[in-house]
């Protein structure tokens, strides 16, 4: 198993490397200069151009991304521009501790809600719990999430004002529970739909017809015989929503104002800041890299088939 | 059944670590003092929504209007523009200096300062600190500046060796140095004793006095700047009425009172801002009770005004803006052109716009020039909507009908206002047979090819920087600025004349005639199509006193800049405050 693990992490080594360059190339590409975004409509050309030169970007591009290469391997992810000189990684950290905790919050959410939503809407398949569990399912995936968001704020907030309208504070779990609903309300939709169909699969096979056989009830059928093998593509779903949580909140995190990832990629994309614009997408290709290793590593424990393969 | 429970641990671990990660990373910025709960009402802070992250507060790179208002509140000028004229209009009084004379000649500003003012570190503020202060923003570092100071005697010679110096340093302290120990500075500033400072200009420059009430030339200080380097931006000291508390990027920042005021200690306790980036959102907020001010969210000024209770709240000050469209004087159909850029002036209906487009939340133009600008012409006929005269035009233009004119490319950036504008413009400029394709660019792009001449022709809007006509017919229209600030790049000799003979004149009603003849002939040729002048429009609680009415045009934020909150009170909140 370490062994698995080991070789899975070097793996992610070239593609890394690969998202470096890819993203390095699309950046520079964007059209605008940095300088211009950074000095505004009040700067003459001549600052521009002192600019530019101040922040490196005369230089020919291969030059620019070995130095930034190499910064990198040495943990270094620059400053950003346009927060005065505050270093990357610093900016970074405190968003993370904000992306993660949103993340699991909507994946809290989306769990205790879709799983057993789509459990109890396979016990009978096209009854009415199972339409309107569908049918609301098939709503939340439908949602725009700033819809959903300014919808819950001004019932949450201002009508009953029981939750706070945005911000964070550090310590208050109040200030994440209308994101984290946001958030997850689409990951919910979809592991319910998910949850029912894989089970609906499993409720074809030999195994289920043994159990009935045996004289078990339909719950303990469901529960202890098709859930378990239904279950493994629940996993992936988990998963890899877990890591486009992380990264994916750019909506939620703007309508609630929270400082989180998503948002500092956002602005740091308007606002041309090359070296935040990098750290974000570098930051994230690590969690997706780890994302998926988690889950194939969770598939490994939960599936002995695959261990041995 | 072991793998429901598997699902259940796996739940567990995550909503476990979901309520654990808030409370360690609670205990670990508690320490650093960074963070603070908001503050509740009745605390007595003043309580503002920001729409954006301010990059930095240090004053001499101040470039967002957010960031100027709270820079303003940490730090004082020598000069600030007050709203005491008659019909309150803007004009200079005394803040650092408790008096300031010009010599005769119009080159020589002495500044006397006001005895015994201290920075937030306790330290006297002398006219070193004048020098010095005025000189960083001198100082090549390719930052942005508001405005340079190219008008001091020795200015542009001192910025010239300061690179040479700068450039023979070791990397590492950046811009934080102190050119001052290397025996470099700009020769027309002069140290006369501890409190008086003398400024030599190049030439007499009019709006001299309005440079100097800028945030960026705030007075620092030196030792606080050189030790704190680029955190100085985020925990910036001054003079002002309230100093730094609490401070986390993206999230709030917390002022608090400075009790060591030159002015006596403001009324309010301190300020708190927190950064929401949606409009619509901060004025959910504010009907919630958590802001005691908010901006009105474009589109819903007309559904406030009809509300009884927000429209006692809101209050509406115009501001010292113009919107246009620029016309590229160099290339594109219509640059050689006057009488198409002036079909189009007359084939735009502004009071459409205004009331129907913006829902009220700005007022017709006529001319360059907004209202409460010195030298605005309340009986200019300037561009006005007239269908059959664009009809004319079209036709002197050579287009009759609009036959064989090409469709015109209309750049604007995306986001914001500028689409739905445009959109209305496309439309009213094609019924005047004139068609027109939409161009929405991002901002860093729009700024770049606007600024290179790409652009035929582009939607976009001028804020004055400092209530004076300069920053409008010469900053924009200068043939010297072409390709830069004056994006149209026009280039006539009698506008550079008129307002090149404008900045010379030491009356103000001569000056002002000289301004009003460089806008008739500016509107003349039309490389600007004028559409509307900007409103400020927001909401504030009725128990806030000192604000209302106090609104200048330079405040075009819920920060405003322009505004002394020394005065600024609240009494205790109501307690049914706003429930609905």
């Amino acid at each position: 198993m370490w062994g698995y693990i080991a070789r899975r992490l070097l793996q992610s080594v070239p593609v890394l490397i690969g998202v470096t360059l890819i993203s390095f190339a699309i950046v520079h590409a964007l059209p605008g200069s940095p300088a211009e975004v950074l000095l505004g409509p009040r700067a003459s050309a001549e600052q521009i151009d002192a600019a530019a030169e101040e922040l490196g970007l005369n230089r020919p591009l291969p030059i620019q991304y070995l130095k930034y290469l190499g910064r990198l391997v040495r943990g270094d992810l620059g400053v950003s521009w346009s927060q005065k000189d505050l270093p990357v990684s610093s900016i970074l950290v405190r968003d993370l501790g904000v992306s993660v905790r949103l993340a699991l919050g909507a994946m809290t959410f989306a769990m205790l809600i879709g799983i057993p939503l789509g459990i109890l809407s396979s016990r009978r398949p096209y009854g009415l719990l199972d339409n309107l569990a569908m049918g609301a399912s098939l709503i939340g995936i439908c949602t725009p999430a700033f819809w959903l968001a300014m919808l819950l704020i001004l019932v949450f907030g201002v009508w009953l004002r029981w939750l706070p309208i945005s911000g964070y504070e550090p310590g208050s779990l109040a200030h994440l529970v209308l994101p984290s609903v946001t958030l997850g309300a689409i990951s919910a939709a979809v592991l319910a739909r998910m949850t029912r169909a894989s089970i609906l699969d499993a409720m074809g096979e030999d195994y289920i017809r043994t159990a009935r056989a045996r004289g078990l009830s339909e719950w303990r059928t469901l529960l202890a015989h098709a859930f378990p093998n239904a279950s493994l593509p629940l996993i992936t779903v988990i998963g890899s929503n877990l890591a486009s949580l992380f990264t994916g909140a750019v909506l939620t995190e703007t309508v609630f104002s929270l400082p989180g990832m998503g948002r500092e990629l956002y602005e740091a994309i308007f606002n041309r800041d090359y070296n935040l614009m990098l750290g974000c997408i570098v930051v994230m290709s690590v969690i997706f890299v780890l994302a998926n290793l988690a889950v194939d590593v969770l598939y490994a424990f939960l599936d002995p088939r695959l261990r041995r393969g | 059944m072991s793998r429901l429970w598997f699902f259940a641990a796996l739940w567990l671990c995550m909503a476990a670590s979901f309520l654990l990660l808030g409370r360690s990373r609670a205990a670990g910025t508690a320490a650093g003092g960074a963070d603070v709960p908001a503050p509740g009402p009745d605390e007595g802070f003043f309580r503002v929504p920001i729409n954006a992250n301010p990059p930095t507060l240090d004053p001499t790179w101040v470039v967002t209007v957010v960031a100027d208002g709270i820079s303003r509140r940490i730090f004082n000028t020598l000069v600030r523009h007050s709203p005491d004229g008659p019909g309150g209009s803007l004009v200079i009084r005394p803040d650092l200096a408790e008096s300031f004379e010009l010599s005769a000649d119009g080159r020589r500003y002495t500044f006397r300062l006001r005895p015994g003012v201290r920075f937030h570190n306790g330290r006297e503020v002398t006219a070193r600190d004048v020098k010095w202060s005025l000189e960083r923003l001198a100082f090549p570092d390719g930052s942005e500046r508001l405005f340079d100071l190219d008008c001091i005697l020795g200015a542009r010679a001192f910025r010239e060796s300061a690179l040479r110096w700068r450039r023979s340093l070791p990397p590492g302290n950046g811009v934080y140095v102190d050119w001052s120990e290397a025996g470099l500075g700009i020769e027309g500033i002069r140290v006369l004793d501890d409190r008086t400072v003398e400024i030599e200009l190049g030439e007499p420059f009019a709006p001299f006095l309005s440079l100097m009430a800028l945030t960026p030339a705030s007075i620092l200080p030196k030792e606080e700047v050189l030790r704190r380097k680029s955190d100085f931006g985020r925990f910036p000291v001054g003079t002002g009425p309230f100093r730094m508390a609490a401070h986390e990027p993206n999230s709030h920042i917390l002022l608090e009172r400075f009790d060591g005021y030159f002015e006596g200690p403001a009324r309010l306790k301190g300020i708190f801002y927190r950064v929401v980036r949606e409009n619509p959102v901060a004025l959910q907020e504010y009907r919630a009770g958590r802001f005691d001010i908010s901006p009105v969210p474009m589109g819903m000024l007309r559904e406030i005004r009809s509300d009884p209770s927000l429209s006692r709240e809101l209050s509406e000050t115009a501001g010292l803006s113009t919107a246009y469209l620029g016309i590229n004087m160099e290339s594109g159909p219509a640059a050689g052109n006057v009488h198409l850029r002036r079909a189009m002036a007359f084939a735009i209906d502004r009071e459409y716009l205004c009331s129907t487009v913006l829902g009220g939340a700005a007022v017709p133009a006529k001319g360059v020039l907004p209202p409460g600008m010195p030298a605005y012409d309340p009986g200019l006929e300037g561009q006005r909507y007239d269908p059959d005269a664009a009809r004319r035009e079209l036709e002197a233009a050579g287009f009759p009908g609009g036959k064989g004119l090409p469709p015109l490319r209309l750049y604007y950036r995306a986001d914001g206002e500028g689409r739905l504008v445009c959109q209305a413009i496309q439309m009213q400029l094609r019924r005047a047979s004139i068609s027109v394709d939409l161009r929405p660019l991002e901002w860093g792009t729009f700024l770049a090819r606007t600024r290179r001449g790409e652009c035929p022709m582009f939607r976009l809007a001028w804020v004055a920087d400092y209530p004076h006509p300069h920053n409008f017919l010469h900053t924009l229209f200068h043939s010297s600025l072409a390709g830069e600030m004056n994006r149209t790049r026009t280039r006539d000799p009698e506008v550079d004349r008129l307002t090149e003979a404008a900045l010379r004149e030491a009356g103000p009603a001569k000056s002002a005639e000289l301004y009003r003849a460089a806008e008739r002939r500016v509107l003349e040729l039309a490389p600007w199509i004028v559409l509307y002048h900007g409103k400020t429009n927001l909401l504030i609680k009725p128990y806030v006193r000192g604000i209302r009415g106090r609104i200048t045009p330079l405040d075009v934020d819920t920060v405003l800049p322009g505004v002394d909150f020394l005065k600024v009170e609240m009494d205790s909140v109501p307690e049914s405050g706003g429930r609905r």
